[in-house]
């Protein structure tokens, strides 16, 4: 392969990586390492590199469609955002002191019930009863989209405490692990704060990009991001996300969320394999 | 928020309607910006790589030199600004792709100046809080690299990916074991 066919193969397969990533809320990784090491034979640091880039990419396309066009809610995913942050900051305090297998154990567990929770609510619409909550009253973080099958969508945002604390959790995950927050954060909106999942899709998006940008300073100064295998990454997820952020509001909410459980379970069985090892 | 627009007083939620919306638009608009500029660069940066290297478009075995540890490109700032000024294709490539990481910091920090602006007093702390957090776990991030850190260096085997996730990103795969684990 010259660098050139090399080039346009990672440039095709970001493309669909962006896509897939937009839709989901999730940073594309989970397609761009093995792609880039299994297939392509790319050392692995400069596949990590590239797949915070890919995060980012993700985040930067697919959220100024969203945040214009109001899927994502920005108000809640600033506030969710410092409990992921802080979360990210206590997890890197305890990166020494905690045993990882069994982190990988809980943390596959905790997917697989995520997994079956979604599932079995796989057909429910927008939150039919939503519990006050005065948190979210206060900082207004209620929101509306507009949906092709049933018109403006509105919701109201209920459970904020178990959502910062769910968040929180997801960065501490995220800080002990090097597991982004996308996996946990989706199911936390959806379920616990009831928005609706494209909603929670969108949003999770945005936030992705603001945590991923604080690690990638330091992919780079290591040199871990290879411009040669970074940009073609970069340019294809942004053209990716850019035409999956267009097509969120065309899917169905059911089929968003089937694809969701079967990230979910993927990542669990994979997280329980390193647990087992 | 938009139905109590439609319904109660109007006149005041038009007008916090108004203001949202001009925080949306702003915040899109930047996220789009910071994308094309990052593009922009990244492909004056390619062209240049190929007029350099006009093997790059025959020659298989240069592909791994690219690819392989050890290869040479610009990572830190001042490198990258050195060599942008010598126009050096890679240095061009790398000016993008850190224009891409930077986007969503600079979005966090002009959406203070918006919500302060429009006095939403809440959102000012909340959004300070998120930008004041990146900045901590990004110095912490760099200084726990540094090699006089040992935590970083024990870390070392087969863990060495450790310090930039443990700022937490926003992807779950980026454990090289996780590969290793997957290939047997």
């Amino acid at each position: 392969m010259t660098p050139l066919e090399f080039l346009l193969l990672v440039f095709s397969l970001s493309v669909g990586a962006g896509m897939f990533g937009a839709l989901l809320g999730l940073g594309g990784g989970i397609i761009i390492i093995p792609v880039l090491t299994l297939l392509l034979k790319v050392d692995i640091r400069y596949a990590i590199g590239a797949s915070i880039v890919s995060v980012i990419a993700t985040s930067s396309g697919a959220a100024a469609t969203y945040v214009k066009e109001r899927m994502a809610n920005f108000r809640v995913a600033m506030f969710l955002e410092v409990a992921t942050t802080a979360g990210a900051l206590t997890g890197a305090y305890l990166a020494g002191v905690v045993s990882r297998k069994w982190l990988y154990i809980i943390f596959s567990l905790v997917m697989g019930y995520t997994a079956l929770m979604m599932f079995r609510n796989r057909s429910m619409g927008t939150a039919a009863e939503a519990p006050p909550d005065c948190l979210a009253d206060r900082l207004r973080l209620h929101g509306s989209y507009q949906d092709p099958f049933f018109g403006q969508v509105s919701y109201r945002v209920t459970r904020t405490r178990i959502g910062l604390g769910i968040s929180y959790i997801a960065g501490v995950l995220s800080g002990l692990l090097g597991i982004g927050g996308g996996p946990l954060k989706v199911p936390a909106m959806n379920l616990a704060m009831q928005l609706p999942i494209k909603a929670a899709s969108a949003t999770s998006n945005f936030m992705i990009g603001i945590t991923a940008a604080t690690s990638a300073g330091v992919y780079f100064s290591r040199g871990d991001i290879n411009p040669f295998v970074a940009a073609p990454v970069a340019v294809g997820v942004l053209l990716g996300s850019t035409i999956g952020s267009h097509l969120l509001a065309h899917l169905r909410s059911s089929v968003l969320r089937i694809a969701f459980v079967g990230v979910l379970l993927w990542i669990s069985i994979q997280m329980l394999l390193k647990g087992l090892q | 928020m938009i139905e109590s627009v439609q319904t109660g007083n109007a006149q005041s939620g038009t007008i916090t309607d108004q203001k949202v919306r001009s925080i949306e638009l702003l915040i899109s608009g930047l996220l789009r910006g910071g994308a094309l500029a990052s593009l922009v660069f990244i492909f004056a940066g390619a062209l240049l790589i190929f007029i350099d290297h006009p093997n790059y478009l025959r020659s298989p075995e240069k592909l791994h030199q690219l690819l392989l540890p050890g290869a040479i490109f610009p990572h830190t700032i001042a490198d990258v600004g050195r060599e942008v000024l010598q126009l050096r294709g890679p240095a061009l490539v790398m000016v993008g792709l850190l224009l891409l990481i930077v986007t969503p910091v600079l979005l966090v920090a002009v959406s203070i100046l918006m919500f302060a602006y429009q006095r939403d007093r809440d959102f000012v702390m909340i959004t300070f809080l998120v930008l004041m957090l990146l900045v901590t776990s990004f110095l912490l991030g760099t200084t726990e690299h540094s090699p006089t850190s040992a935590p970083a260096n024990q870390r070392g085997k087969g863990m060495d990916v450790k310090v930039g996730s443990a700022v937490g990103s926003g992807q779950w795969a980026e454990n090289p074991r996780q590969i290793r684990g997957g290939k047997g």
